[in-house]
Protein backbone atom coordinates (compact mmCIF):
# COMPACT_ATOMS: atom_id res chain seq x y z
CA UNK A 1 0.00 0.00 0.00
CA UNK A 2 1.35 3.36 -0.81
CA UNK A 3 1.70 6.18 1.45
CA UNK A 4 -1.59 7.97 1.84
CA UNK A 5 -1.71 11.49 0.37
CA UNK A 6 -1.83 14.33 2.70
CA UNK A 7 -4.54 16.83 1.86
CA UNK A 8 -1.92 19.28 0.70
CA UNK A 9 -0.26 16.77 -1.50
CA UNK A 10 -3.55 15.77 -3.03
CA UNK A 11 -4.45 19.38 -3.68
CA UNK A 12 -1.06 20.01 -5.31
CA UNK A 13 -1.40 16.96 -7.54
CA UNK A 14 -4.90 17.83 -8.61
CA UNK A 15 -3.80 21.40 -9.28
CA UNK A 16 -0.84 20.16 -11.29
CA UNK A 17 -3.03 17.82 -13.27
CA UNK A 18 -5.56 20.53 -13.85
CA UNK A 19 -2.78 22.83 -14.97
CA UNK A 20 -1.42 20.20 -17.26
CA UNK A 21 -4.89 19.57 -18.58
CA UNK A 22 -5.38 23.26 -19.22
CA UNK A 23 -2.02 23.36 -20.94
CA UNK A 24 -2.99 20.35 -23.01
CA UNK A 25 -6.28 21.95 -23.82
CA UNK A 26 -4.53 25.12 -24.78
CA UNK A 27 -2.12 23.18 -26.93
CA UNK A 28 -4.87 21.18 -28.49
CA UNK A 29 -6.74 24.38 -29.19
CA UNK A 30 -3.62 25.94 -30.62
CA UNK A 31 -2.83 23.03 -32.82
CA UNK A 32 -6.42 22.92 -33.96
CA UNK A 33 -6.17 26.63 -34.75
CA UNK A 34 -2.87 25.99 -36.44
CA UNK A 35 -4.33 23.17 -38.50
CA UNK A 36 -7.25 25.40 -39.33
CA UNK A 37 -4.93 28.18 -40.43
CA UNK A 38 -2.81 25.77 -42.42
CA UNK A 39 -5.91 24.41 -44.11
CA UNK A 40 -6.92 27.98 -44.83
CA UNK A 41 -3.51 28.76 -46.23
CA UNK A 42 -3.47 25.61 -48.33
CA UNK A 43 -6.99 26.35 -49.47
CA UNK A 44 -5.91 29.84 -50.36
CA UNK A 45 -2.88 28.60 -52.21
CA UNK A 46 -5.08 26.17 -54.04
CA UNK A 47 -7.49 28.97 -54.93
CA UNK A 48 -4.60 31.19 -56.04
CA UNK A 49 -3.04 28.35 -58.01
CA UNK A 50 -6.35 27.55 -59.62
CA UNK A 51 -7.01 31.18 -60.50
CA UNK A 52 -3.48 31.53 -61.81
CA UNK A 53 -3.81 28.28 -63.73
CA UNK A 54 -7.08 29.39 -65.31
CA UNK A 55 -5.84 32.89 -66.06
CA UNK A 56 -2.83 31.51 -67.83
CA UNK A 57 -4.84 29.25 -70.06
CA UNK A 58 -6.08 30.93 -73.20
CA UNK A 59 -9.59 32.31 -72.86
CA UNK A 60 -10.26 32.42 -76.55
CA UNK A 61 -8.73 29.69 -78.59
CA UNK A 62 -7.43 30.76 -81.91
CA UNK A 63 -8.76 28.68 -84.74
CA UNK A 64 -8.27 28.25 -88.39
CA UNK A 65 -11.10 29.03 -90.77
CA UNK A 66 -11.94 25.39 -91.26
CA UNK A 67 -10.75 24.12 -87.89
CA UNK A 68 -12.93 24.53 -84.83
CA UNK A 69 -11.20 24.24 -81.48
CA UNK A 70 -12.51 23.83 -77.96
CA UNK A 71 -11.00 22.92 -74.60
CA UNK A 72 -11.88 22.01 -71.05
CA UNK A 73 -9.76 22.28 -67.92
CA UNK A 74 -10.74 20.71 -64.62
CA UNK A 75 -8.64 21.06 -61.46
CA UNK A 76 -8.07 17.98 -59.30
CA UNK A 77 -10.54 17.10 -56.55
CA UNK A 78 -7.82 16.58 -53.92
CA UNK A 79 -7.04 19.91 -52.36
CA UNK A 80 -3.47 20.62 -53.39
CA UNK A 81 -3.27 18.98 -56.77
CA UNK A 82 -3.87 22.10 -58.87
CA UNK A 83 -0.91 22.24 -61.15
CA UNK A 84 0.64 22.84 -64.46
CA UNK A 85 -1.58 21.49 -67.21
CA UNK A 86 -1.72 23.71 -70.27
CA UNK A 87 -3.02 23.81 -73.80
CA UNK A 88 -2.99 26.26 -76.65
CA UNK A 89 -4.22 26.60 -80.21
CA UNK A 90 -2.74 29.03 -82.69
CA UNK A 91 -3.81 29.77 -86.26
CA UNK A 92 -0.74 30.78 -88.24
CA UNK A 93 -1.16 33.46 -90.88
CA UNK A 94 -0.39 31.02 -93.69
CA UNK A 95 -3.35 28.82 -92.77
CA UNK A 96 -1.62 26.21 -90.60
CA UNK A 97 -3.02 25.51 -87.14
CA UNK A 98 -0.83 24.62 -84.18
CA UNK A 99 -2.18 22.61 -81.24
CA UNK A 100 -0.27 21.88 -78.08
CA UNK A 101 -1.03 20.28 -74.75
CA UNK A 102 1.41 19.87 -71.87
CA UNK A 103 1.80 19.06 -68.22
CA UNK A 104 4.40 20.54 -65.85
CA UNK A 105 5.49 17.99 -63.23
CA UNK A 106 4.50 18.78 -59.66
CA UNK A 107 1.56 20.71 -58.28
CA UNK A 108 0.69 23.98 -56.66
CA UNK A 109 1.66 27.53 -57.36
CA UNK A 110 5.12 26.76 -58.61
CA UNK A 111 3.90 24.40 -61.34
CA UNK A 112 1.20 26.87 -62.33
CA UNK A 113 3.80 29.60 -62.71
CA UNK A 114 6.14 27.36 -64.73
CA UNK A 115 3.16 26.42 -66.91
CA UNK A 116 2.43 30.09 -67.66
CA UNK A 117 6.08 30.71 -68.47
CA UNK A 118 6.26 27.73 -70.82
CA UNK A 119 3.12 28.79 -72.64
CA UNK A 120 4.42 32.34 -73.11
CA UNK A 121 7.74 30.94 -74.38
CA UNK A 122 5.88 28.69 -76.80
CA UNK A 123 3.97 31.64 -78.25
CA UNK A 124 7.23 33.51 -78.74
CA UNK A 125 8.99 30.56 -80.41
CA UNK A 126 6.05 30.06 -82.76
CA UNK A 127 6.93 33.38 -84.39
CA UNK A 128 10.37 32.02 -85.21
CA UNK A 129 9.63 28.52 -86.45
CA UNK A 130 6.26 26.87 -85.91
CA UNK A 131 7.22 23.29 -86.77
CA UNK A 132 6.46 20.96 -83.83
CA UNK A 133 9.94 19.44 -83.63
CA UNK A 134 11.71 22.81 -83.63
CA UNK A 135 9.24 24.18 -81.08
CA UNK A 136 9.85 21.37 -78.62
CA UNK A 137 13.62 21.68 -79.14
CA UNK A 138 13.36 25.34 -78.16
CA UNK A 139 11.06 24.64 -75.22
CA UNK A 140 13.38 21.91 -74.01
CA UNK A 141 16.34 24.30 -74.03
CA UNK A 142 14.10 26.88 -72.34
CA UNK A 143 13.13 24.44 -69.57
CA UNK A 144 16.81 24.26 -68.63
CA UNK A 145 17.10 28.03 -68.24
CA UNK A 146 14.50 28.22 -65.45
CA UNK A 147 15.78 28.74 -61.88
CA UNK A 148 14.56 25.31 -61.00
CA UNK A 149 14.66 23.05 -64.02
CA UNK A 150 11.14 22.04 -64.95
CA UNK A 151 10.07 18.65 -66.22
CA UNK A 152 7.30 19.00 -68.74
CA UNK A 153 5.50 16.44 -70.87
CA UNK A 154 4.06 17.73 -74.08
CA UNK A 155 2.47 16.82 -77.39
CA UNK A 156 2.66 19.35 -80.21
CA UNK A 157 0.84 19.08 -83.50
CA UNK A 158 0.50 21.13 -86.64
CA UNK A 159 -2.38 20.86 -89.11
CA UNK A 160 -1.21 21.86 -92.59
CA UNK A 161 -2.72 24.78 -94.48
CA UNK A 162 -4.73 22.56 -96.81
CA UNK A 163 -6.11 20.47 -93.93
CA UNK A 164 -4.89 17.28 -95.62
CA UNK A 165 -2.54 16.18 -92.89
CA UNK A 166 -0.80 16.92 -89.65
CA UNK A 167 2.68 16.52 -88.24
CA UNK A 168 3.35 15.93 -84.59
CA UNK A 169 5.98 15.17 -82.04
CA UNK A 170 5.77 14.04 -78.44
CA UNK A 171 7.83 14.56 -75.28
CA UNK A 172 6.90 11.90 -72.73
CA UNK A 173 3.20 12.66 -73.10
CA UNK A 174 0.25 10.25 -73.48
CA UNK A 175 -0.83 9.87 -77.12
CA UNK A 176 -3.51 12.13 -78.58
CA UNK A 177 -6.05 10.62 -80.92
CA UNK A 178 -7.86 11.23 -84.18
CA UNK A 179 -11.40 10.09 -84.82
CA UNK A 180 -12.44 9.96 -88.44
CA UNK A 181 -15.98 10.68 -89.64
CA UNK A 182 -16.78 6.94 -89.70
CA UNK A 183 -15.93 6.60 -85.99
CA UNK A 184 -12.53 4.94 -86.36
CA UNK A 185 -10.04 6.11 -83.74
CA UNK A 186 -6.27 6.10 -84.15
CA UNK A 187 -3.63 7.02 -81.60
CA UNK A 188 -0.85 9.54 -82.22
CA UNK A 189 1.68 7.20 -80.67
CA UNK A 190 4.78 7.22 -82.86
CA UNK A 191 7.87 7.22 -80.62
CA UNK A 192 8.88 10.64 -79.38
CA UNK A 193 11.42 12.06 -76.96
CA UNK A 194 11.62 12.04 -73.14
CA UNK A 195 9.87 14.86 -71.23
CA UNK A 196 11.23 18.37 -71.72
CA UNK A 197 13.87 19.28 -69.18
CA UNK A 198 15.21 15.74 -68.73
CA UNK A 199 17.72 15.49 -71.57
CA UNK A 200 19.87 18.29 -72.95
CA UNK A 201 19.68 17.69 -76.68
CA UNK A 202 17.02 15.12 -77.49
CA UNK A 203 15.82 14.48 -81.04
CA UNK A 204 12.15 15.10 -81.60
CA UNK A 205 11.06 12.79 -84.41
CA UNK A 206 8.30 14.25 -86.57
CA UNK A 207 5.48 11.95 -87.65
CA UNK A 208 2.90 12.65 -90.32
CA UNK A 209 -0.74 11.55 -90.43
CA UNK A 210 -3.21 12.26 -93.25
CA UNK A 211 -6.38 14.14 -92.35
CA UNK A 212 -9.83 14.46 -93.90
CA UNK A 213 -12.79 16.73 -93.48
CA UNK A 214 -14.80 15.45 -90.51
CA UNK A 215 -11.77 14.29 -88.53
CA UNK A 216 -11.64 15.19 -84.86
CA UNK A 217 -8.37 15.49 -82.94
CA UNK A 218 -8.29 15.00 -79.16
CA UNK A 219 -5.28 15.98 -77.07
CA UNK A 220 -5.26 15.64 -73.27
CA UNK A 221 -3.16 15.41 -70.12
CA UNK A 222 -2.61 12.20 -68.13
CA UNK A 223 -5.16 13.18 -65.46
CA UNK A 224 -7.88 12.18 -67.91
CA UNK A 225 -6.71 8.59 -68.24
CA UNK A 226 -4.75 7.75 -65.08
CA UNK A 227 -6.41 5.84 -62.22
CA UNK A 228 -4.76 4.72 -59.01
CA UNK A 229 -3.76 1.07 -59.16
CA UNK A 230 -4.29 0.74 -62.87
CA UNK A 231 -1.97 0.81 -65.89
CA UNK A 232 -2.28 3.97 -67.97
CA UNK A 233 -3.01 1.85 -71.06
CA UNK A 234 -6.35 0.80 -69.56
CA UNK A 235 -7.28 4.47 -69.20
CA UNK A 236 -6.23 5.23 -72.77
CA UNK A 237 -8.29 2.27 -73.94
CA UNK A 238 -11.31 3.69 -72.10
CA UNK A 239 -10.74 7.07 -73.71
CA UNK A 240 -10.50 5.54 -77.20
CA UNK A 241 -13.89 3.91 -76.61
CA UNK A 242 -15.41 7.13 -75.28
CA UNK A 243 -14.10 9.18 -78.21
CA UNK A 244 -15.51 6.64 -80.64
CA UNK A 245 -18.86 6.78 -78.87
CA UNK A 246 -19.43 10.48 -78.10
CA UNK A 247 -20.77 12.09 -81.23
CA UNK A 248 -22.02 15.36 -79.85
CA UNK A 249 -19.29 17.42 -81.48
CA UNK A 250 -21.02 17.27 -84.82
CA UNK A 251 -23.66 19.70 -83.68
CA UNK A 252 -22.36 21.26 -80.49
CA UNK A 253 -18.74 21.66 -81.44
CA UNK A 254 -15.38 20.63 -80.01
CA UNK A 255 -15.85 22.42 -76.67
CA UNK A 256 -18.89 20.25 -75.98
CA UNK A 257 -16.97 17.11 -76.85
CA UNK A 258 -14.11 18.13 -74.55
CA UNK A 259 -16.61 18.62 -71.74
CA UNK A 260 -18.33 15.30 -72.41
CA UNK A 261 -15.04 13.43 -72.39
CA UNK A 262 -14.12 14.97 -69.03
CA UNK A 263 -17.52 13.89 -67.69
CA UNK A 264 -17.40 10.40 -69.20
CA UNK A 265 -13.91 9.66 -67.82
CA UNK A 266 -14.43 11.16 -64.35
CA UNK A 267 -13.95 8.60 -61.56
CA UNK A 268 -16.66 8.34 -58.86
CA UNK A 269 -14.60 10.29 -56.34
CA UNK A 270 -13.58 12.90 -58.89
CA UNK A 271 -10.24 13.45 -60.62
CA UNK A 272 -7.12 13.02 -58.49
CA UNK A 273 -5.05 15.10 -60.89
CA UNK A 274 -5.67 18.10 -63.13
CA UNK A 275 -7.28 17.37 -66.45
CA UNK A 276 -6.94 19.36 -69.65
CA UNK A 277 -8.57 18.32 -72.92
CA UNK A 278 -8.15 20.10 -76.25
CA UNK A 279 -10.36 19.13 -79.18
CA UNK A 280 -10.10 20.30 -82.79
CA UNK A 281 -12.36 19.31 -85.65
CA UNK A 282 -11.93 19.77 -89.37
CA UNK A 283 -15.02 21.30 -90.85
CA UNK A 284 -16.20 21.09 -94.41
CA UNK A 285 -16.18 24.55 -95.98
CA UNK A 286 -19.74 25.78 -96.52
CA UNK A 287 -21.20 27.66 -99.51
CA UNK A 288 -20.22 30.95 -97.91
CA UNK A 289 -16.99 32.14 -96.36
CA UNK A 290 -16.60 35.23 -94.21
CA UNK A 291 -13.30 36.50 -92.89
CA UNK A 292 -12.02 39.58 -91.17
CA UNK A 293 -8.26 39.99 -91.24
CA UNK A 294 -5.79 42.67 -90.25
CA UNK A 295 -4.72 44.64 -93.33
CA UNK A 296 -1.11 43.51 -93.24
CA UNK A 297 1.15 41.83 -95.76
CA UNK A 298 1.63 38.72 -93.68
CA UNK A 299 -2.02 37.65 -93.90
CA UNK A 300 -1.93 37.38 -97.71
CA UNK A 301 -0.49 33.84 -97.97
CA UNK A 302 -3.06 32.51 -95.50
CA UNK A 303 -5.85 34.33 -97.31
CA UNK A 304 -4.85 32.66 -100.60
CA UNK A 305 -4.73 29.19 -99.03
CA UNK A 306 -8.04 29.65 -97.26
CA UNK A 307 -9.69 30.76 -100.50
CA UNK A 308 -8.10 27.89 -102.38
CA UNK A 309 -9.44 25.40 -99.86
CA UNK A 310 -12.89 26.97 -99.96
CA UNK A 311 -12.94 27.01 -103.78
CA UNK A 312 -11.89 23.36 -103.98
CA UNK A 313 -14.90 22.51 -101.78
CA UNK A 314 -17.17 24.43 -104.20
CA UNK A 315 -16.07 22.18 -107.09
CA UNK A 316 -14.22 24.96 -108.84
CA UNK A 317 -11.48 23.62 -111.13
CA UNK A 318 -7.85 24.25 -110.18
CA UNK A 319 -7.40 26.62 -113.16
CA UNK A 320 -10.45 28.70 -112.31
CA UNK A 321 -9.46 28.68 -108.66
CA UNK A 322 -6.02 30.09 -109.54
CA UNK A 323 -7.66 32.99 -111.40
CA UNK A 324 -10.07 33.74 -108.56
CA UNK A 325 -7.30 33.51 -105.96
CA UNK A 326 -5.09 35.73 -108.11
CA UNK A 327 -7.75 38.45 -108.48
CA UNK A 328 -8.66 38.23 -104.79
CA UNK A 329 -5.03 38.50 -103.76
CA UNK A 330 -4.63 41.62 -105.89
CA UNK A 331 -7.72 43.18 -104.31
CA UNK A 332 -6.47 42.36 -100.80
CA UNK A 333 -2.94 43.57 -101.60
CA UNK A 334 -4.44 46.89 -102.79
CA UNK A 335 -6.20 47.29 -99.44
CA UNK A 336 -2.97 46.51 -97.56
CA UNK A 337 -0.99 48.99 -99.64
CA UNK A 338 -3.41 51.84 -100.18
CA UNK A 339 -6.39 51.83 -97.83
CA UNK A 340 -5.04 52.60 -94.40
CA UNK A 341 -1.67 54.27 -94.71
CA UNK A 342 0.13 53.83 -91.41
CA UNK A 343 -3.07 53.21 -89.50
CA UNK A 344 -4.17 49.72 -88.49
CA UNK A 345 -7.11 48.46 -90.46
CA UNK A 346 -9.12 45.45 -91.44
CA UNK A 347 -9.84 43.52 -94.60
CA UNK A 348 -13.34 42.13 -94.71
CA UNK A 349 -13.99 39.27 -97.09
CA UNK A 350 -17.26 37.63 -98.04
CA UNK A 351 -17.44 34.79 -100.53
CA UNK A 352 -20.47 33.02 -101.89
CA UNK A 353 -20.81 30.26 -104.44
CA UNK A 354 -24.02 29.30 -106.23
CA UNK A 355 -24.80 27.22 -109.30
CA UNK A 356 -23.86 29.96 -111.72
CA UNK A 357 -21.01 31.88 -110.20
CA UNK A 358 -18.52 32.53 -107.46
CA UNK A 359 -18.78 35.93 -105.77
CA UNK A 360 -15.93 37.46 -103.79
CA UNK A 361 -16.42 40.79 -102.02
CA UNK A 362 -13.74 42.76 -100.23
CA UNK A 363 -14.50 45.71 -98.00
CA UNK A 364 -12.32 48.12 -96.07
CA UNK A 365 -12.88 51.23 -93.98
CA UNK A 366 -9.82 53.08 -95.13
CA UNK A 367 -9.18 56.37 -96.86
CA UNK A 368 -7.77 55.59 -100.23
CA UNK A 369 -4.56 57.16 -101.28
CA UNK A 370 -3.63 57.20 -104.97
CA UNK A 371 -1.27 54.42 -106.00
CA UNK A 372 2.32 55.53 -106.28
CA UNK A 373 5.26 54.25 -108.24
CA UNK A 374 5.78 52.29 -111.38
CA UNK A 375 3.40 49.45 -112.09
CA UNK A 376 1.19 50.23 -109.09
CA UNK A 377 -2.49 49.88 -109.65
CA UNK A 378 -1.96 47.40 -112.49
CA UNK A 379 -3.67 44.85 -110.27
CA UNK A 380 -7.11 46.17 -111.18
CA UNK A 381 -6.52 45.65 -114.90
CA UNK A 382 -5.43 42.08 -114.22
CA UNK A 383 -8.49 41.49 -112.03
CA UNK A 384 -10.69 42.49 -114.95
CA UNK A 385 -8.86 40.04 -117.18
CA UNK A 386 -9.42 36.99 -115.00
CA UNK A 387 -12.90 37.78 -113.62
CA UNK A 388 -16.19 38.22 -115.44
CA UNK A 389 -17.21 41.22 -113.37
CA UNK A 390 -15.21 43.66 -111.27
CA UNK A 391 -17.05 46.43 -109.46
CA UNK A 392 -15.13 48.89 -107.35
CA UNK A 393 -16.87 51.41 -105.14
CA UNK A 394 -14.99 53.98 -103.18
CA UNK A 395 -16.81 56.14 -100.70
CA UNK A 396 -15.99 58.34 -97.74
CA UNK A 397 -15.66 55.66 -95.14
CA UNK A 398 -13.94 52.98 -97.23
CA UNK A 399 -14.41 50.90 -100.33
CA UNK A 400 -15.75 47.63 -101.64
CA UNK A 401 -14.52 45.45 -104.46
CA UNK A 402 -16.90 42.90 -105.86
CA UNK A 403 -15.48 40.13 -108.02
CA UNK A 404 -17.61 37.65 -109.95
CA UNK A 405 -16.53 34.63 -111.88
CA UNK A 406 -19.14 32.65 -113.81
CA UNK A 407 -18.77 28.91 -113.58
CA UNK A 408 -17.57 27.36 -116.81
CA UNK A 409 -19.95 24.92 -118.46
CA UNK A 410 -19.17 21.30 -117.84
CA UNK A 411 -17.75 21.87 -114.40
CA UNK A 412 -19.89 20.57 -111.57
CA UNK B 1 4.67 36.03 -89.88
CA UNK B 2 5.99 36.62 -93.36
CA UNK B 3 7.05 33.53 -95.25
CA UNK B 4 10.78 33.89 -95.70
CA UNK B 5 11.78 33.68 -99.34
CA UNK B 6 13.86 30.69 -100.10
CA UNK B 7 16.42 31.20 -102.79
CA UNK B 8 19.17 28.79 -103.77
CA UNK B 9 21.80 30.09 -106.13
CA UNK B 10 24.38 28.02 -108.02
CA UNK B 11 26.76 28.53 -110.84
CA UNK B 12 26.45 25.98 -113.58
CA UNK B 13 28.99 25.12 -116.26
CA UNK B 14 30.69 28.37 -117.07
CA UNK B 15 30.92 31.14 -114.53
CA UNK B 16 28.86 33.23 -116.93
CA UNK B 17 25.68 31.32 -116.19
CA UNK B 18 23.97 31.29 -112.83
CA UNK B 19 20.87 29.35 -111.84
CA UNK B 20 18.74 30.65 -109.00
CA UNK B 21 15.99 28.40 -107.73
CA UNK B 22 13.05 29.95 -105.88
CA UNK B 23 10.70 28.11 -103.55
CA UNK B 24 7.23 28.94 -102.24
CA UNK B 25 4.91 31.77 -103.21
CA UNK B 26 6.22 35.05 -104.59
CA UNK B 27 4.14 38.06 -103.63
CA UNK B 28 4.14 41.56 -102.27
CA UNK B 29 5.12 40.23 -98.86
CA UNK B 30 8.48 38.83 -99.97
CA UNK B 31 9.29 40.19 -103.43
CA UNK B 32 11.69 42.82 -102.08
CA UNK B 33 13.62 40.25 -100.06
CA UNK B 34 13.76 37.88 -103.02
CA UNK B 35 14.91 40.64 -105.34
CA UNK B 36 17.57 41.76 -102.91
CA UNK B 37 18.84 38.21 -102.43
CA UNK B 38 19.07 37.79 -106.20
CA UNK B 39 20.78 41.10 -106.87
CA UNK B 40 23.28 40.57 -104.06
CA UNK B 41 24.30 37.08 -105.00
CA UNK B 42 24.38 37.27 -108.77
CA UNK B 43 27.76 38.66 -109.86
CA UNK B 44 27.78 41.67 -112.18
CA UNK B 45 29.58 39.84 -115.00
CA UNK B 46 27.01 37.07 -115.31
CA UNK B 47 25.74 36.73 -118.87
CA UNK B 48 22.73 34.53 -118.20
CA UNK B 49 20.54 34.28 -115.15
CA UNK B 50 18.32 31.22 -115.18
CA UNK B 51 15.51 31.73 -112.69
CA UNK B 52 14.08 28.34 -111.83
CA UNK B 53 10.43 28.88 -110.88
CA UNK B 54 9.39 25.22 -111.08
CA UNK B 55 8.91 25.18 -107.27
CA UNK B 56 6.89 28.38 -107.16
CA UNK B 57 3.15 27.92 -106.67
CA UNK B 58 1.93 31.48 -106.96
CA UNK B 59 3.10 34.80 -108.40
CA UNK B 60 1.25 38.05 -107.88
CA UNK B 61 1.47 41.14 -110.08
CA UNK B 62 4.24 42.66 -107.97
CA UNK B 63 6.34 39.50 -108.37
CA UNK B 64 5.83 39.55 -112.13
CA UNK B 65 6.80 43.23 -112.02
CA UNK B 66 10.02 42.17 -110.33
CA UNK B 67 10.70 39.71 -113.16
CA UNK B 68 10.26 42.51 -115.70
CA UNK B 69 12.68 44.71 -113.78
CA UNK B 70 15.27 41.94 -113.58
CA UNK B 71 14.81 41.30 -117.29
CA UNK B 72 15.36 44.98 -118.08
CA UNK B 73 18.45 45.23 -115.87
CA UNK B 74 20.01 42.04 -117.29
CA UNK B 75 19.54 43.39 -120.81
CA UNK B 76 21.11 46.72 -119.85
CA UNK B 77 24.11 44.77 -118.59
CA UNK B 78 24.21 42.87 -121.92
CA UNK B 79 23.02 39.69 -120.29
CA UNK B 80 19.73 37.86 -120.34
CA UNK B 81 17.14 36.53 -117.95
CA UNK B 82 15.66 33.11 -118.65
CA UNK B 83 12.77 31.61 -116.70
CA UNK B 84 12.05 27.94 -116.09
CA UNK B 85 8.51 26.88 -115.32
CA UNK B 86 6.66 23.65 -115.99
CA UNK B 87 4.20 24.02 -118.91
CA UNK B 88 1.28 22.86 -116.78
CA UNK B 89 2.17 24.98 -113.74
CA UNK B 90 -0.81 27.09 -112.66
CA UNK B 91 1.47 29.99 -111.72
CA UNK B 92 2.37 30.35 -115.42
CA UNK B 93 -0.96 32.08 -115.74
CA UNK B 94 0.34 35.08 -113.75
CA UNK B 95 3.19 35.60 -116.19
CA UNK B 96 1.08 35.05 -119.30
CA UNK B 97 -1.50 37.58 -118.08
CA UNK B 98 1.09 40.33 -117.63
CA UNK B 99 3.23 39.43 -120.59
CA UNK B 100 0.98 38.71 -123.57
CA UNK B 101 3.77 39.54 -126.05
CA UNK B 102 6.16 37.00 -124.52
CA UNK B 103 8.95 39.35 -123.51
CA UNK B 104 10.06 36.97 -120.79
CA UNK B 105 11.72 33.76 -122.02
CA UNK B 106 9.99 30.73 -120.54
CA UNK B 107 11.41 27.20 -120.66
CA UNK B 108 9.75 24.09 -119.20
CA UNK B 109 12.72 23.38 -116.89
CA UNK B 110 16.10 24.81 -115.95
CA UNK B 111 17.78 21.86 -117.72
CA UNK B 112 16.04 22.60 -120.99
CA UNK B 113 16.84 26.31 -120.58
CA UNK B 114 20.53 25.52 -120.09
CA UNK B 115 20.55 23.04 -122.99
CA UNK B 116 19.06 25.58 -125.36
CA UNK B 117 21.56 28.21 -124.22
CA UNK B 118 24.44 25.84 -125.04
CA UNK B 119 23.02 24.98 -128.45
Amino acid sequence: MGKPFSARELFARVAANLGLGALRNREARRSAEYAERLRGLLERERAVAETLQRSMLPEHLDMGVFTRVGARYEPAQASMKVGGDFYDALALPDGRVLLVVGDVAGHGLESAVVMGTMRAALRAYVLRDPSPDRLLEELNAFAYTLDRPAMVTCQCLQIDAEGRGLTYTTAGHPPGLIRSADGRVQLLQEPGAPPLGTQLLPRFPLSRVPLEVGDTIVLYTDGLVERRGEAIDAGIERLVEAVGRERSDDAAGPAALAEELVLAQRPDRGYEDDVAVLVASLEAPGATLELELPATLDVLPGLRRTLQRWLAAQDVSAEEAYDIVFASHEAAANIVEHAYGLKDGQIELRCRADEDAVHVTFADRGRWRPPRGEGRGRGVGLMREVMDEVEIERFDGGSTVHLLRRRSRGSA
Amino acid sequence: MITPPRVRIERVGSAKTVTATLYGDLDLANRHDVEQALRESVPADVATLVLDLTHVGFLDSSAVQMLFELHRDMERARGQLVLAMSPDALARRSIELSDPSGLLLLYPSSESALASLRA
